[in-house]
């Protein structure tokens, strides 16, 4: 859970409650109850969920009890309550007088403040159907049943791309067939997902877990796979970039990947860019150093379509002498992205002979559709994917023997292993291990001379050859093509000048890709030397980021290829997953490829391109292919980008609930620190339940000052009630109702009489949604709503019935945004809106008919009650043993005024036990009134105004208090008032333990000293009675019924049923009795209205004469 | 309707209330006045008379009256309140619909008129105990009115109004009477009556007349005052043709015991009666009681303060009206029954057992009354017998 919205402000001083399960749920229950904000962080995703590596506790009931679910909304929705899991304690500091703790949460990325529970993000999810959903929903005893997210340190083959692309989502977008989704998850970080899914160098590959299983997934291919199936519909096209724009020109050299990348993300982050390249056709390196039967040229052509289509403007056969000068033109910032156009020579003898060409030269021509010959015997010197292209493309033009020279051995050739092969397979003879030393020949070349050597890497030098052997060796050829790499051309040309260059002629940048001239910038192979397409890419993508940042002001820069995110390990490899060779490509044979420069590989099948998709491990289980942002839509719950937190509180107490030992530095442990171990019992839950409570009784004294004063609710804002009625309808996100269904419920509705407005909400529980409808009721001037949601009762009672959206839907509206709970009319459409259970015209009719009572009801809708009574801070403990005394200690530093009788009799009844004198040895507090000893004759009155009769020193006297606490086991009797009916059950689900049928009165029992000592009992107890004493004012149940006294017949029915002890009989003038409702006992569920045999007692909003004239309407038809 | 249409005239002046000399017996004698309540007879009938506009004070007043008749007892001019009071309300229903403050919700009142619908079907027998014989084609039948539907209502209370209908069975068994049970009998209809609802009332009748009609009865027994007032009364008036002989049980139980033979097992308990007003003073049953219970040896009837035609009412009828004042109503009238120093209160009508039951068992702050109601029928019932050598013998 993330409490964005909750939390501001840095170091909350707050009491912080640490660990899952009842204990710390019951500890916080008590502290925020009683007035105190708290921090509760657990470790795991959920409160009541075990905290990792805790298998279970053997007290605990073996399933999660459902009977703690409302106290578990009602802990988790405290206002004064800050919820953290996934959160760990890090230190614990004593300062202050209490503890400094450093937190750290994992990041949370479906925020539990706004997630609705819709599962439209489970119904995209491409890998919802898998071993390992990456969203799941809450356990049930949640009662938001909002969803988790399984987010894993980012997968390995998206953190080995140089550009972050996702290679995890796609693969699972294409695993579920969702070919146009997955492309559009390349196209996030990729411009050219043709260009890369032909030739890429695929690092994600090397990266692929599924090699310790069995073989690499086919990434490149199946992202080929993808761009045909594309090119197959129609052509290529890119997001569309941003609007507006910036209105910032900036200006691309070179138009190969880097130039290309950066000019895309510059374009798509609103500036204008304009490519300039010096040949005539575009492409760098992609045109001329790639042959077209590894990249077909309608694909590149098709990539720079669309890059064009897109915006961007490509200038061919422009070259750039000066970057200045563009400067001066208007660009605001030039990227210099030339490449590395020229050739490296060997400086052997005979390299310029006749037939001796160079790499890039020759495939440039050829490429450019340049006249190129190559002679029957072909030696191609250099050993990387070039020199595998020389060679390739001179078998093609017709040479009839191709052999490869070159140094390295064939385990460390540069050139891609399957280049090798295939050019093996074609006929390339390699001679390897050799390293040229001369070119010998007349006119032409004849031979080539070398010897056998390899190659040193000194670590204080760059590398160089050594020759391992002295004979020399030859071999006779028509033609040499020198394929030894390239360098850049900045140094030959004007440009260069102007530039600082450093060694190999490349263009020097600093970390932010700027040159030494403002504004300049460099990336790609100009600056790195040769490297590969995607780093190339990589390069301009950054320079992009760069510039933007240089331009506009350090506009933030979306960077996926940045730090890895996620937490947590990828799942092991299953045992049971059968190994599974890759899929792989059809190719044409040898034999005919050779002969043209048709595509050597025929691309996955479909079938090829699910089966192996199908493959993927999706080692960060969330593959973030963000379908689920986009269906959460308005509701905004998920985000990927969320980021862990680190936080510190200052704590005045700390209850530690954790099964693990606290994070302490070495010396004694801190006064304030309490631990509930739940490892620690092994008798029963209300044995952690118990001790939790003392913990939080020993916090709450410590952490006093912490508690707000309560002030009373304010009355609620006058409303003209001119009947202007409005309806909302909330659509769950769009999860609701069939397409189209909600709209026909919205007219309907809005045809009804005097409604002003009827809308659909995406979402009432979420925090905008209520917005929305706030603000439309106030520029309507909505007197009256109906509102069709998850249905918050306005018994505000959180019953076992309640959950999280119920509860938020009353926050939100009622609490938040102080809408008067009185005007709104809720109804619940939600189970009759299914399809399927439900035709069409089923479903509108049921919502006409739940409308038409709605709206019966609205008419009668109107305030609440609002009242409040007064608290004193008068707390009268009767009974001076230890917990008697600990509890009083408690209660003074807590600043409540305590009146302790120590000895203490009930008239009549037994005397005290003996008691521990030592008990009031050491001294109390003097703000604490003690009386030795006195007869107790009886308790009357209710909670803030009892009257105990005393009798002291040989006369009674009447004590007025608004507590009583009976400590002692001989005074039990006393918490019985005359007439009481016996120990109700009690509804609240708060498992408190002090209780009495007399709220107000709190009595100790025996077995309570029997799970802990009676110094924790006392503490236990006090913080118990502050969650009332503490209070200025008990508010009034906003359903509180009143009592018409000239129907009371005094008779008790309602006091019989009440379980709340919210009624009682008073004696009225003429004799007899009279209920009163205790309105601040009062819950509100109308039981003694149902029960009075006179109907004497009403409540407002659900009045008898609501529900009269609604069944009156309902039987004679009148509802529409 | 206005308050001087002529209707409303013909009712002041069938009812005498122009004899009314405001002397003001009937407020000083309203237990509802007694009790606190801002009402009066007296005002009442001068507000109809002379200030008919005054619909506020009129239209309430007229469903404040408990019709316990006993201003009427009193009246020098021989003013028929009760009757008064009873046409006032159907008038004023008719008009504006049922009002008064009907007791628990009105479910009682809706219970009598969804037994106006004519396909009911009922399940009103299961309370009939194997030792209790009953014919289905016998002419005399026992009603046991609503006693089944009580029952249930009143499960919390502790009410056995079905205890008096088995007795009355037993009465009847004992005394050689095997009477028929009617399976589809329908409420008489006394509380509808009595709260203006002429209408269900009168559909009723019409229900119970053919019932009996199709089951050959001509005679009903009955053990309750208001079904004895309401079949014997008034169910000719909505049902033409009735030739219905209704039998009070007490009024039977005497006439037999009177012949001679039969005793009673002792019953040496104080007691203390309540005079139910629909026997007492509406059908001038006061004696019958008295005597039956006199032939109970050992049994102690010491009077209230207030009986026979000067009793007080047991706070309720037709379940209108219930508040803090028929409260307190009972509650003095329970004063009086504990001053006698009697154990058990004894009464003949269900209404007052049901009534007098409820006082006494407020579950809060009830007072330790130390008194038990009990219907007389079931006490006639438990002590009867034979006396020794005598043999039943009907003429």
């Amino acid at each position: 859970m993330s409490r964005t919205a909750r939390q501001n402000g840095d170091a909350p001083e707050a009491v912080l409650v640490v660990g899952s399960g009842y204990g710390a749920l019951k500890a916080a229950e008590d502290l925020s109850h009683g007035g105190i904000p708290v921090v509760w962080a657990a470790r795991a995703r959920h409160f009541l969920e075990l905290p990792p590596g805790v298998e279970s506790f053997p007290e605990w009931p073996a399933d999660l009890s459902f009977q703690f679910r409302p106290l578990y909304l009602r802990v988790t929705r405290h206002p004064l309550v800050t919820p953290l899991t996934q959160a760990r304690v890090e230190s614990l500091v004593q300062a202050n007088g209490g503890c400094e703790a450093e937190l750290v949460q994992d990041p949370v990325y479906v925020d539990y403040d706004l997630c609705t529970g819709c599962g439209r993000c489970q119904e995209v999810c491409p890998l919802n159907d898998s071993d390992h959903p990456p969203l799941s929903r809450s356990p049930a005893y949640c009662p938001s049943r909002s969803l988790l997210m399984d987010k894993r340190t980012t997968s390995p083959c998206r953190q080995a791309c140089p550009l972050g692309v996702n290679a995890q989502a796609y693969l699972a977008l294409t695993a579920a067939g969702r070919y146009a989704e997955a492309l559009g998850v390349i196209r996030r970080d990729n411009p050219l997902p043709g260009v890369c899914g032909y030739i890429c160098s695929h690092p994600c590959e090397s990266a692929c877990r599924r090699a310790e299983l069995d073989e690499p997934l086919a990434i490149r291919d199946i992202k080929r796979f993808l761009f045909d199936y594309e090119a197959e519909e129609g052509p290529a096209a890119l997001p569309s970039p941003a609007t507006p724009r910036r209105g910032l020109r900036v200006a691309v050299v070179g138009s190969g990947p880097a130039g290309l990348a950066a000019a895309h993300f510059l374009n798509q982050d609103g500036f204008d860019v304009t490519i300039f390249e010096a040949l005539d056709q575009a492409g760098g390196m992609l045109r001329v150093g790639i042959n077209a039967f590894r990249l077909p040229r309608p694909v590149l052509e098709a990539e720079l379509a669309a890059l064009v289509a897109s915006g961007v403007a490509l200038r061919t056969g422009q070259r750039v002498d000066s970057a200045q000068a563009l400067l001066d033109q208007g660009f605001a910032a030039v990227l210099i992205a030339s490449g590395t156009p020229t050739d490296l020579r060997l400086n052997l003898p005979g390299e310029d002979l006749a037939g001796v060409e160079h790499c890039v030269d020759f495939l440039a021509r050829m490429n450019l559709g340049g006249a190129v010959a190559v002679g029957p015997r072909t030696l191609i010197i250099g050993g990387g994917n070039s020199a595998m292209d020389a060679a390739r493309s001179a078998l093609r033009l017709g040479a009839k023997q191709v052999t490869v020279l070159a140094i390295e051995t064939e385990d460390h050739l540069p050139a891609a292993p399957q280049e090798v092969t295939e050019a093996r397979e074609e006929g390339v003879v390699f001679r390897l291990g050799c390293a040229p030393i001369r070119i010998v020949g007349q006119e032409r070349v004849e031979e080539v001379i070398f010897r056998a050597a390899h190659w040193e890497f000194p670590a204080d030098a760059p590398p160089r050859i050594v020759f391992d052997a002295d004979a020399e060796e030859s071999l006779e050829a028509d033609s040499v093509i020198v394929a030894i790499s390239q360098r850049p051309n900045l140094a030959d040309s004007p440009l260069g000048a102007e530039l600082d260059l450093g060694r190999g002629g490349r263009l020097n940048v600093d970390p932010d890709q700027a040159t030494s001239r403002e504004r300049v910038f460099g990336a790609g192979d100009v600056v790195s030397g040769p490297s590969t397409v995607v780093q190339a890419m990589a390069a301009g993508r950054r320079a992009a980021a760069a510039i933007a940042a240089r331009l506009a002001d350090g506009t933030p820069w979306r960077d996926l290829a940045q730090a890895p995110r996620g937490v947590g390990q990828p799942e092991p490899i299953a045992e049971e997953l059968p190994q599974q060779p890759r899929q792989r490509m059809a190719q044409r044979q040898p034999r005919l490829r050779k002969r043209d420069f048709a595509p050597v590989d025929l691309g996955l099948t479909t079938s090829q391109a699910l089966e192996e998709a199908r493959r993927c491990l999706q080692c960060a289980t969330c593959c973030e292919c963000l379908a689920c942002e986009e269906a959460c839509g308005p509701v905004a719950a998920i985000d990927h980008q969320r980021v862990g937190q680190r936080l510190t509180i200052a704590a005045p107490a700390v209850i530690w609930a954790e099964a693990g030992p606290p994070p302490l530095a070495k010396g004694p442990e801190p006064a304030n620190l309490f631990r509930v171990d739940p490892a620690g019992y092994s008798a029963d839950l209300m044995d952690v339940l118990m001790n939790a409570s003392a913990a939080a009784g020993q916090a709450m004294a410590r952490a006093a000052h912490l508690r707000a004063p309560a002030k009373p609710r304010p009355p609620a804002p006058a409303l003209a009630d001119d009947g202007r009625l409005g309806v909302f309808l909330c659509a769950c996100n769009g999860s609701l109702a069939p397409e189209g269904v909600l709209e026909r419920i919205r007219d309907l509705a809005g045809a009804l009489p005097g409604v002003a407005r009827s809308q659909i909400i995406f979402s009432a529980c979420n925090p905008a949604g209520a917005e929305a409808i706030a603000e439309a009721v106030a520029e309507q001037r909505l007197s009256r709503v109906i509102l069709a949601s998850c249905v918050c009762c306005p018994l505000n009672f959180q019953c076992i019935s309640c959950n999280d959206q119920r509860t938020r839907v009353r926050l939100h509206l009622f609490e938040r945004l102080g809408l008067d709970r009185g005007r709104f009319e809720m109804i619940n459409l939600r189970d009759h809106l299914q399809a399927q259970t439900h035709g069409e015209e089923e479903i509108v009719a049921w919502a006409r008919s739940q409308l038409g009572a709605a709206w019966l009801r609205s008419r009668h809708l109107g305030a609440l009650r609002r009242g409040a009574t007064e608290m004193g801070k008068r707390v009268l403990i009767l009974g001076g043993s230890q917990v008697g005394v600990s509890a009083a200690r408690s209660l003074a530093l807590q600043g409540l005024e305590v009146r302790l009788v120590h000895r203490a009799w009930p008239s009549g009844g037994e005397l005290p036990g003996a008691i521990a004198q030592r008990a009031l040895e050491g001294g109390l507090d003097p703000r604490i009134m003690v009386v030795e000893a006195a007869e107790i004759g009886g308790i009357s009155g209710h909670l803030g105004d009892f009257a105990v009769r005393a009798k002291l020193d040989g006369r009674w006297r009447t004590w007025k208090t608004d507590v009583v606490c009976l400590t002692d086991d001989n005074l039990i009797e006393l918490a019985m008032y005359a007439g009481a009916t016996g120990l109700k059950k009690f509804y609240r689900y708060d498992f408190s333990f002090f209780n009495t049928p007399q709220i107000g009165v709190y009595r100790v029992m025996p077995v309570t000293l029997k799970r802990v000592d009676p110094y924790q009992a006392g503490a236990a107890l006090a913080g118990e009675v502050a969650t009332t004493a503490a209070k200025a004012y008990l508010q009034d149940h906003q359903l509180s019924p009143q009592v018409d006294p000239e129907r009371c017949r005094g008779c008790g029915r309602c006091v019989e049923i009440c379980p709340f002890e919210a009624v009682r009989l008073e004696e009225n003038p003429a004799g007899g009795y009279t209920a009163v409702v205790q309105r601040h006992n009062c819950v509100g569920c109308g039981g003694c209205v149902g029960r009075c045999p006179v109907t004497a007692l009403d409540v407002p909003y659900f009045s008898n004469q609501v529900l009269e004239e609604m069944a009156a309407a309902r039987l004679t038809s009148e509802a529409c | 309707m206005e308050l001087n249409a002529p209707e409303i005239k013909r009712i002041i002046k069938d009812c005498s209330l122009y004899l009314c000399q405001e002397c003001g017996k009937c407020s000083a004698s309203c237990p509802r006045f007694l009790s606190g309540r801002e009402y009066s007879p007296r005002l009442l009938a001068q507000k109809l008379i002379s200030q008919p506009g005054d619909r506020a004070y009129i239209e309430t007043a007229i469903w404040e009256c408990l019709s316990c008749g006993r201003c009427e007892e009193r009246c020098p001019s021989n003013v028929q309140f009760t009757r008064f009071i009873r046409e006032m309300r159907a008038i004023l229903a008719a008009d504006q619909g049922l009002m008064g403050h009907q007791a628990h919700d009105g479910a009682l009142h809706s219970w009598m008129r969804i037994m106006t619908a004519p396909e009911l079907r009922q399940d009103r027998l299961d309370w009939l105990t194997p030792d209790l014989k009953t014919d289905a084609t016998s002419e005399v039948a026992f009603f046991s009115g609503c006693a089944p539907y009580f029952d249930v209502f009143f499960a919390g209370l502790r009410v056995d109004t079905l205890r008096t209908a088995r007795d009355s069975i037993r009465l009847l068994n004992f005394l050689e009477i095997t009477p028929q049970v009617l399976a589809n009998e329908r409420c008489c209809g006394h509380d509808l009556l009595w709260s203006g609802d002429v209408e269900n009332f009168a559909a009723l009748a019409r229900l119970n007349h053919q019932e009996f009609r199709d089951r050959g009865v001509k005679e009903i027994v009955t053990a309750c005052p208001e079904c004895f007032q309401a079949l014997g009364a008034h169910l000719s008036r909505v049902a033409p043709g009735s030739d219905l002989k209704v039998t009070f049980l007490l009024d039977l139980v005497e006439r037999e015991v009177k012949k001679g033979g039969v005793s009673f097992r002792p019953f040496p308990r104080r007691v203390t009666y309540q005079d139910p007003c629909r026997l007492g003073r509406m059908s001038g049953r006061y004696q019958g009681p008295r005597d039956l219970m006199a032939l109970i040896p050992g049994l102690d009837l010491q009077e209230m303060a207030n009986h026979r035609q000067g009793s007080i009412c047991c706070g309720n009828s037709a379940f209108l009206g219930c508040d803090a004042y028929s409260k307190r109503v009972q509650v003095e009238r329970l004063q009086q029954a504990r001053e006698t120093g009697a154990e058990l209160i004894v009464t003949a009508c269900p209404k007052c057992l049901i009534h007098t039951t409820c006082a006494l068992r407020d579950p809060v702050r009830g007072e330790p009354w130390n008194l038990e109601p009990v219907g007389l029928v079931s006490l006639l019932a438990e002590h009867i017998q034979w006396s020794p050598g005598e043999t039943p013998l009907r003429d």
